[in-house]
């Protein structure tokens, strides 16, 4: 088995903390790495690519403007105005450079060489087709209501230029134009209709549509007139999807798949001496438990630092990550250009005695009253291991936590309806600050699950107002003193009770070359990668 | 339709004594080997489940993170899971979980599927009609498809499950009791009861009824495995019993995902599941074999 | 006489299947959770940024804002019409969802019951002419370790050892990706119950041919023992059989659920597990009605074949 990180300190070393862990990591990456060559072609592919086989997040319909992230798989089959690069930075895609502002507008210039896998031309009408139709709601999308709110109109301004007003302040918008907005071709759309997605998804990306059963095979082909000369380098892709545990790592140690980027940490044992390899990509993957701050025991701040100092991220990255993740160090990821380590780190580090007495004082505990919280989390695999040791930790200083196991759409159905105690979530985001911050703390934020400053939640209006001051940049180094204060407040108003970082991981055959470990699920980047057989 | 031979019911139509009869009974079951062995096996797994709590070395939710996936010792005798918990402790309670809720899934279809069935196979005419038909809706969805649906439904609690999995026990008891009360209906002692004036609740329950019960002792011990396999499906599935709970469905499932690595995750809970299975299906092998020889009672 | 018997059963499955169409109807409406929010198809590690507006508009275009009566009613006149909705999460039509499943599952569970018949048969035939010997003993054995195995957990194993470590089978997928040889460890891991079930059942049913006095003639007349095994005793024993193998059809349904799952096999198990995880309402509803409907048929079917072959039974 070997062990590479995919990340190089592409944000240089921030502290002592990060300096160790990654030198740590690459001492073994080279340690490991000792005759794993890695043929680099820059631009030019080998000579043979071959059919990549893998497992899919099992998309039901191919439609770009069907699936809540349009990020993954996706971009295989479509292409966005713009795109990320393996750091996650936001790149030109279909545009030829970022936008321009002009006056409340962004202006995209587009390429003219791109054509749908169909022939017919990539222009700005289909542009906004494509945007009108996600926002008409014509198809049941999960992205039409938030880009609804964000956008007010498209504007073809001429065949390869269009506009786009917005409705107010969207400082997500690159990232947003870059995850969620994907471009399917209109002539294919007003033929299929709602079968688009099903049995022709047409874009304009590396690979095109071969046949699809949805929750079972979906087989690509290359797009030989895809619109970055040369690539991409496979000849097809064929994804399925296992729900087996056993046998999805047992068909990538056999060879009957090339690369599994969804099992849990544990397997990673089960691949020893099996030639596999097994890649960690440096993670956005946020865990934390969500409290509901409405609840009349949770709102008492006591009572969640209290949870804060009983659990230990530390055990679960060790027992169910394998090791492959991080403690909490600041409220961003390590890699992150936000990330600022946390100059006090005890208030999310674990500590039993203050866990007892915080809950003591708030009159739970011997001689009090009996605290017992539900913890909704999803069921299998990693999930069940994480619930089964936070009851553990929480056991020890006296709470009963109950945990009730459930199918994801159930999860989310009670988060809609704030119909629950604690919730076991993972948040993923990208390098903007917001991702990490306003997002998940400012009201209204899209991933705030706590109602912290939300009507009915537990209220700091300093917080709200750090979050809303450190949204309107996205340069660290302009906001890095309101960074340290909101990450102070948070640590200590712990709206969500933080557990750790997870990475992101792929395990892959030897034959499998130029492949790099995205830093979020599923975004690997698959238009370079070839096959050594 | 009519398959229902009432053969058994009949040979036993004359009941001078049920309790010597039923140690005659006994004691020619229990002649054969092989059902002293049958009845010695569930025996042992029931008091396996019932002495859990005395037996298991440790509380089957102990988690020892530092301790996970140990193979067999002599400390952990089936080895430990991904959180370091005992295998041998769970399996153990595993039993328990299994055996109590396939118990009160048959008691729960066993009562009233005989009350459905005798009440239908009694009156006759258009009530029956109608409890057939509505028996046979049941009958036509598959038990399996039944108990997911109503899982997913009602949510995975046990009491639950043990709904979902009765509904179509009390379908089955109920269409063995009204073959059963068919047949003793038609024979003369019936009629002489209902020519000295005995109430029809009376006839029913306590002369028809007793009669009837081979076929539905039969169909409950061979059931008893089929229950616990169903369970098993469900939790193995996902819809069953939820963490921490031990459930031997469960269990194999987790232990799916480490099939080669650490192979006693799911080796010993099947290895309990196919020995419990054994036990009940050898055991309703026998019984039937004694009380109903010509197997009217097959499901 | 027989026609009119035929007739009979034919109209009371009418009922039957009205009450199928009708259970299928209830469980949909009581499967907790908002289909619309399921709709939405948010998925893994999702963030759900929809609008209370949106999960309207939805619920609307769902049909989830009309009464109950006015819901099943519509339900059962698309019903009837073959149209059981579409997906709530991809917007396929349910038919043909369903469709394109059914041959998978029906494949697995006819090589099932032939190949469970074929060994149920042979064994319990072998059985009732060794009576009482040994080899009896040991058939018998192996009815009942085969009827106490978990298919599911029989199914691992034999994934494990002939796929994996023999790699003489696929592993995953379905006929249509690796020809017949997919079925074979499926069928292998759910075959083994109805055989035994099978096999007992013609063992009685053989011995009890063989006890009777036509036999006795005919071995009296001095015909050949298989002679009169095949011409006369088979015949005979086979018709409760027949009931047998027809019950387990509808049971294997049980073991095929999971083993689909396990084996990535695109059947109709399948596709209700999927749906139920992903509170995919008019899926559910639409596999319960049609996993129904063929059962009921298939007892229907039954009945009239032992009807057939047993002129005896009361009609």
């Amino acid at each position: 088995m070997k062990i590479r990180n995919s990340l190089t300190g592409a944000y240089g070393l921030r502290s002592s903390i990060h300096d160790c862990v990654v030198a740590l990591i690459l001492a073994v990456a080279a340690f490991t790495l000792v005759g794993a060559s890695v043929a680099r072609a820059d631009d030019a592919c080998p000579k043979y690519g071959g059919t990549f086989k893998t497992v899919d997040i099992s998309y039901s319909n191919l439609d770009p403007s069907q699936v809540a992230n349009p990020q993954y798989y996706m971009r295989l089959l479509y292409d966005g105005l713009l795109d990320f690069d393996h750091d996650l930075n936001v790149v030109p895609g279909l545009a030829v450079d970022l936008p321009t502002r002009d006056g409340e507008r962004y202006v995209f210039k587009l390429r003219d060489d791109v054509k749908f896998h169909d022939g017919s031309d990539f222009n700005a009408e289909a542009v906004k087709f494509n945007v009108e139709r996600l926002i008409a709601g014509e198809v049941r999308s999960p992205l039409t209501g938030y880009w609804k709110k964000q956008l007010k109109s498209v504007e073809v301004i001429d065949d390869h230029t269009v506009a786009f007003v917005p409705a107010g302040e969207w400082p997500t918008m690159l990232w947003d134009f870059a995850s969620s907005l994907r471009f399917a071709s209109p002539a294919a759309v007003k033929e299929l209709g709602v079968d688009h997605g099903l049995k022709g998804a047409v874009g304009t990306g590396p690979f095109m549509f071969k046949s699809f059963q949805p929750k079972n095979l979906m087989i690509l082909e290359r797009n030989p007139n895809y619109y970055k000369a040369g690539l991409p380098c496979l000849d097809g892709i064929q994804a399925r999807v296992i729900k087996s545990g056993s046998v999805r790592a047992l068909s990538l140690i056999k060879g009957d798949l090339d690369m599994i980027n969804t099992f849990p940490e544990t397997q990673f044992p089960q691949f020893q001496g099996s030639g596999v390899i097994i890649d960690e990509g440096k993670s956005s993957t946020l865990t934390v438990l969500a409290v509901n701050t409405k609840n009349s025991a949770l709102a008492d701040l006591r009572v969640r630092q209290a949870i804060q100092h009983a659990v230990d991220g530390k055990e679960l990255i060790d027992n169910v990550y394998a090791g492959m993740g991080e403690e909490i160090a600041s409220i961003f990821p390590s890699w992150h250009p936000a990330f600022t380590l946390a100059e006090e780190l005890s208030p999310v580090r674990q500590d039993v005695e203050k866990a007892k007495a915080l809950l003591a004082d708030a009159g739970y505990g011997p001689g009090g009253k009996k605290l017992t919280l539900q913890l909704l989390t999803g069921s299998g695999g990693a999930h069940t291991q994480r619930a089964i040791l936070l009851q553990a930790q929480l056991a020890d200083i006296g709470i009963d936590l109950k945990v009730k196991s459930v199918a994801y759409a159930q999860v989310l159905t009670d988060l809609q309806a704030g119909n629950y105690e604690l919730i076991l979530w993972q948040m993923l985001g990208g390098p903007a600050i917001i991702d990490y911050a306003w997002n998940l703390y400012g009201s209204g934020g899209p991933n705030n699950f706590t109602f912290y400053n939300e009507e009915g939640g537990y209220q700091n209006p300093r917080a709200e107002e750090l979050t809303l001051e450190i949204a309107k940049s996205n340069e660290p180094n302009e906001v890095r003193a309101q960074i340290i204060e909101l990450q102070d407040i948070i640590f200590n108003d712990v709206p969500v009770i933080f557990l750790n970082w997870r990475n992101h991981r792929t395990a892959r055959t030897p034959s499998v070359k130029d492949l790099e470990t995205a830093r979020l699920k599923g975004m690997e980047d698959l238009r370079k990668v070839w096959l050594d057989r | 339709m009519t398959i229902s031979s009432t053969a058994a019911a009949v040979d036993q139509s004359t009941s001078p004594s049920l309790r010597s009869r039923f140690a005659k009974n006994f004691a020619r079951f229990l002649s054969s080997p092989l059902n002293c062995f049958s009845l010695g096996l569930t025996t042992l797994l029931f008091l396996l489940a019932l002495l859990a709590p005395v037996i298991a070395p440790y509380p089957y939710e102990q988690i020892n993170p530092a301790n996970s996936l140990s193979p067999p010792t002599w400390e952990h005798i089936m080895g430990t899971d991904q959180v370091g918990r005992d295998i041998f402790s769970r399996v153990l309670y595993g039993a328990r979980i299994s055996l109590s809720m396939a118990v009160m899934t048959i008691f729960v279809g066993l009562a009233s599927g005989v009350f459905v069935g005798a009440v239908s196979g009694y009156l006759g005419g258009v009530a029956d009609e109608v409890i057939m038909r509505v028996v046979e809706i049941f009958m036509s969805i598959p038990g399996i498809i039944l108990a997911l649906a109503l899982v997913a439904v009602l949510g995975p609690s046990p009491l639950f499950i043990v709904l979902a999995l009765s509904i179509r026990r009390i379908t089955q008891f109920a269409r063995v009791t009204r073959g059963a009360v068919l047949g003793v209906k038609a024979l003369d002692y019936v009629a002489a009861c209902r020519v000295i004036g005995m109430s029809n609740v009376r006839i029913l329950f306590f002369h028809v009824l007793p009669n009837c019960i081979g076929p539905i002792i039969v169909l409950a011990t061979v059931l008893m495995g089929n229950v616990i396999l169903l369970e098993s499906t469900l939790s193995f599935l996902g819809l069953g019993i939820q963490e921490p709970t031990p459930s031997w469905g469960t269990m194999i499932a987790a232990g799916n995902e480490l099939l080669t690595f650490a192979p006693w995750l799911s080796l010993f809970p099947g290895g309990f599941l196919f020995l419990t299975m054994l036990a009940f299906n050898l055991l309703g092998d026998g019984v039937r074999d004694h009380l109903d020889p010509r197997g009217a009672s097959v499901i | 006489m027989f026609f009119k018997f035929v007739i009979r059963r034919v109209l009371f499955s009418i009922p039957t299947i009205v009450g199928i169409v009708t259970v299928a109807f209830l469980l949909g409406k009581l499967i907790p959770g908002d289909p619309a929010v399921a709709a939405l198809g948010l998925d893994l590690d999702g963030a759900s940024t929809v609008s209370q507006e949106e999960l309207e508009r939805v619920r609307t275009e769902l049909g989830l804002d009309r009464p109950v009566i006015v819901q099943y009613m519509s339900w059962f006149g698309d019903a009837l019409q073959g149209d059981l909705g579409r997906s709530s999460v991809n917007r396929e039509s349910v038919t043909a969802l369903i469709l394109r499943a059914f041959p998978n599952t029906m494949f697995l569970l006819l090589t099932t019951i032939s190949t469970a018949a074929l060994i149920g048969i042979s064994l319990g035939v072998f059985s009732a002419l060794h009576r009482g010997k040994s080899a009896d003993l040991v058939a018998r054995l192996v009815t009942i370790i085969g009827v106490s195995t978990p298919p599911f957990w029989l199914a691992l194993v034999l994934i494990l050892v002939f796929a994996f470590n023999l790699n003489l089978f696929p592993m995953n997928g379905s006929v249509a990706e690796h020809g017949w040889i997919a079925l074979v460890l499926p069928t292998a891991s759910i075959a083994l119950q109805p055989a035994a079930l099978i096999a007992r059942m013609s063992r009685s049913s053989m011995l009890e041919v063989l006890s009777q006095d036509m036999i006795r003639t005919a071995t009296a007349k001095g015909l050949s023992r298989w002679r009169i095994i095949l011409r006369h005793g088979l015949p005979n024993a086979l018709s409760p059989v027949i009931t047998v193998i027809g019950f387990q059809f509808a049971n294997l349904m049980g073991g095929a659920v999971a083993i689909e799952v396990l084996f990535g096999m695109p059947g109709l198990g399948s596709l209700l597990i999927n749906a139920i995880f992903e509170n995919d309402l008019k899926v559910i509803q639409g596999v319960v009605v049609i996993v129904g409907i063929t059962f009921a048929v298939t007892n229907l079917a039954v009945d009239l074949l032992y009807s057939v072959i047993d002129p005896r039974i009361k009609l």
